[in-house]
């Protein structure tokens, strides 16, 4: 009750509202509507009322959009509105789910707030792209961003810690966006963390874990499993590796896997190596294998890691592998993010091919010694990503793919034709994405 | 100060002679102080035309190169500059399919995307010195490889010398690297940036902008559709809102005070725009009191700035005529 009226003492709107039919025909009736604009992130909207009996409901708003279906029957509720322009009048409706069917509220409107003017201006080319674009904005401005498929930003959280954030992903609960804030330039960050905002971004924590790295993945479990650099001595001196880190939901940290498990520095030698031994750089997870995805950059190779035993299955690219890429193809560079799919390999290759990133796909049989090349995107005019880098393949066939600070996404068709670009104004970068058909994940499970 | 400050000096500094066409505005519409908006029109805009001589500087080619400011005594705005201690950052962008002067162009327009910048890297100058190498580059820890990256031909080299560390602020100075096979110069010397900006600016074709003297004022410029340089606007990146007054003096007294503009007016105020299309006068201050009305027979005039904008012109700069609300 304290929450609800704390709402209401906000809300700017507040509707007395009888659902429909009336009251004296209805089992439920909706009262009390409140919108209210979030003051942290002004593009989205908590819509609140109440209902005379424990019921279960939704909210219509916006051009056909919905909450999802409440799981638990209350008689106070609040659905969050994503997915809206800045600025924007939206209208809504609440829908409560009754005995004779859906029992409706008013339409009413609520306009949105404005988004931070240090965001970057995106540039749209083509409308073959229907799916949210969950990704940090750095450079200019550092933070956790969600872009719609009309190169509009609807979600934005603003970083404060003076790190980086290389990755942003909806939580898989569907209540909040996970990123991490750290730094790899140079030394690594003491005072990294991996942090879970919620979505009206009133909420925020942030679970310090110290020298983080690039990437990090959420289990099914709720388990934050990160990269994090990795001091060893080696010859008299600190060695700069990397290890696997798992965050359980309770809080607990354990070192789940680190480079020195599958590799030596005495016979695994990559290059760059005034930069550190291996620094990996994307790591992924198979749920269906339990197994960790890890692309480490100085090798130009990306590990297979079975999460239970911590034995490296395969290394698929030049340092240490067991697979490599078939005689004539071409070889991924300093790649960062991948995609291990049924029977093949997206790789983002950052400097394969010299001073222009591209994105690779190699046929993938983990029992043969080499993978073929079978497909590859070259931007026009090209782009040289020399750090970050995604690709993602849809299932139509089409590849998302991240040229990062490149500050360019383009969605790709199989005969190589770009059907949706965005592009971020000079000065600002992407990370690395997720691409998401539903802001409300929660829905989809 | 950052560089979009000095710049609305520069900007404002150009009102040479010619005094704002108000008197073609005709008298102030007679609800100029019963609405309390000022709303900004193309009309209004000031014209500023201008490009960017920047220096450039031919090297060898795949190796590395010292790069040394110790002549950095002015910035591209003619302001003064420690060398030592104004400059805290340099970072090299290269623009691979690009030349320079279509870089000088895009920087000009505001209009370069981040995916024409084919790598960057840059050295802190934490210690305070006056030189640094390419190879002590590096950008989110990765260093580049001269011998493959900074080559004749790999595209259009430039360094960006600055004050603060935010990418895209506090631009003080340009040059162009150019490596060439054929040279074997291993050190460039940044120059100093009096003079790599050249541009005039137009104030008396404008129309200047009734306002009422007494609150309430908010300002609202949704209705731009162009920048000083008529190029395409973007509203929602305005972060200030800047108010100068200079007591007794018209535009043409301005002209030669050009470079002291800001420490020279009589009162300067300020608002900062965290988003949107309209912020409050009111709201404005110098620093210490709030501002409270158009006072006086001295030259009042108004910019809008964009500090993320890589063109440092303010977006939209007039010339203002303050009326005193009829009594009734």
């Amino acid at each position: 009750m304290a929450r609800h009226l704390t709402l209401l003492g906000l809300a700017p709107l507040v509707l007395a509202c009888t659902g429909k039919p009336g009251p004296g025909d209805a089992s439920v009736t909706i009262g009390d509507v409140t919108a209210e604009v979030s003051p942290v992130i002004p593009t989205v909207v908590t819509v609140t009322w109440t209902t005379d009996v424990a019921s279960v409901g939704y909210v219509r708003f916006g051009d056909g959009l919905t909450t999802p279906t409440e799981s638990v029957a209350a008689t106070e509720h609040s659905a969050v509105l994503l997915g809206l322009h800045m600025q924007t009048a939206v209208d809504y409706q609440v829908v409560v789910q009754a005995e004779e069917g859906d029992i409706t509220s008013d339409t009413a409107s609520v306009t949105t707030g404005i988004l931070p003017n240090t965001l970057p201006t995106l540039t749209l080319d083509g409308d073959g792209n229907d799916l949210y674009t969950v990704a940090p904005i750095l450079g200019g401005v550092v933070g956790p961003a969600i872009i719609d498929a009309t190169g509009n930003f609807v979600w934005y959280y603003p970083d404060t810690r003076g790190l980086d954030v290389y990755r942003a992903r909806l939580s898989r609960d569907g209540t909040s966006v996970l990123y991490n804030a750290g730094s790899v330039s140079g030394d690594p960050a003491q005072d990294s963390a991996l942090v879970r905002v919620s979505l009206d971004g009133t909420s925020e924590v942030a679970t310090p874990v110290p020298l983080l790295a690039h990437d990090f993945v959420e289990l099914p479990d709720g388990t934050l499993s990160a990269i994090a650099v990795e001091y060893r001595d080696f010859n008299g001196s600190q060695l700069r590796g990397d290890k696997i880190v798992e965050v359980a939901p309770d809080g607990t940290q354990t070192d789940a896997w680190s480079v020195w498990d599958c590799f030596d520095p005495a016979v695994d030698v990559g290059t760059d190596t005034e930069i550190g031994w291996t620094f990996a750089n994307a790591l992924d997870y198979d749920e269906a294998d339990d197994a960790y995805y890890l692309s480490i950059r100085n090798f130009s190779s990306i590990v297979k890691i079975d999460r239970a035993t911590g034995t490296c299955d395969w290394v698929f690219g030049t340092t240490a592998a067991t697979i490599t890429p078939a005689s004539g193809d071409d070889v991924f560079l300093h790649e960062h993010q991948f995609e291990v799919l049924d029977s093949s390999i997206l790789v983002f290759d950052n400097a394969g091919a010299g001073s222009q990133s591209r994105a690779l796909e190699y046929s993938f049989d983990p029992t043969q010694p080499t993978a073929s090349e079978i497909w590859s995107f070259y931007p026009d005019p090209s782009i040289f990503t020399f750090v970050l880098g995604d690709v993602h393949r849809l299932d139509d066939g089409d590849t998302l793919v991240d040229f990062a600070v490149g500050g360019e996404i383009d969605r790709v068709t199989p005969a190589g034709d770009v059907t949706w670009r965005l592009d971020a104004a000079l000065g600002y970068a992407f990370g690395f994405f997720e691409a998401e058909p539903d802001l409300y994940v929660a829905r989809g499970e | 100060m950052n560089i979009n400050a000095r710049i609305w000096i520069l900007s404002a500094l150009a009102l040479t002679g010619c005094p704002a066409k108000s008197d073609d505005s005709g008298p102030p519409p007679a609800d100029v102080c019963s609405e309390g908006t000022v709303a900004l029109s193309d009309a209004n805009n000031y014209a500023f035309q201008g490009s960017l001589d920047v220096p450039s500087i031919t090297t060898v080619s795949g190796a590395d190169v010292q790069v040394c400011w110790d002549e950095l005594t002015t910035d591209i705005q003619c302001q003064p500059v420690d060398p030592a201690a104004d400059i805290d950052n340099v970072g090299l962008i290269r623009f691979a399919n690009l030349s320079q002067d279509e870089v000088k162009e895009g920087l000009s327009k505001n209009n370069l995307n981040q995916s024409e910048m084919s790598g960057y890297v840059e050295a802190r100058n934490d210690a305070g010195g006056t030189c640094t190498t390419l190879s002590a580059m590096s950008f989110f820890g990765t260093p580049i490889d001269l011998s493959q990256e900074y080559t004749d031909g790999g595209g259009t080299y430039m360094l960006l010398l600055t004050t603060g560390t935010e990418l895209g602020k506090g631009a003080r100075m340009l040059t162009f690297l150019a490596p060439s096979t054929a040279s074997d110069v291993t050190r460039a010397d940044v120059g100093a940036g009096c003079g790599v900006l050249d541009f005039t600016v137009d104030l008396h074709s404008l129309t200047s902008l009734p306002v009422c003297s007494d609150a309430p004022w908010t300002v609202d410029w949704s209705a731009l559709t162009v920048d000083g340089e008529g190029n395409a606007v973007n509203a929602l990146k305005v972060d200030s809102v800047m108010l100068g007054y200079y007591e007794g003096r018209g535009v043409s007294d301005i002209e030669g005070d050009f470079l002291d503009l800001e420490q020279s007016a009589t009162a300067l105020y300020t608002v900062d725009v965290a988003g949107g299309t309209t912020a409050d006068l009111s709201t404005a201050t110098n620093g210490a009191d709030a501002f409270t009305g158009f006072t006086g027979d001295g030259l009042w005039l108004l910019a809008l700035r964009c500090s993320s904008c890589y063109n440092p012109a303010p977006i939209f700069l007039t010339v203002l005529a303050p009326t005193a609300p009829t009594g009734d």
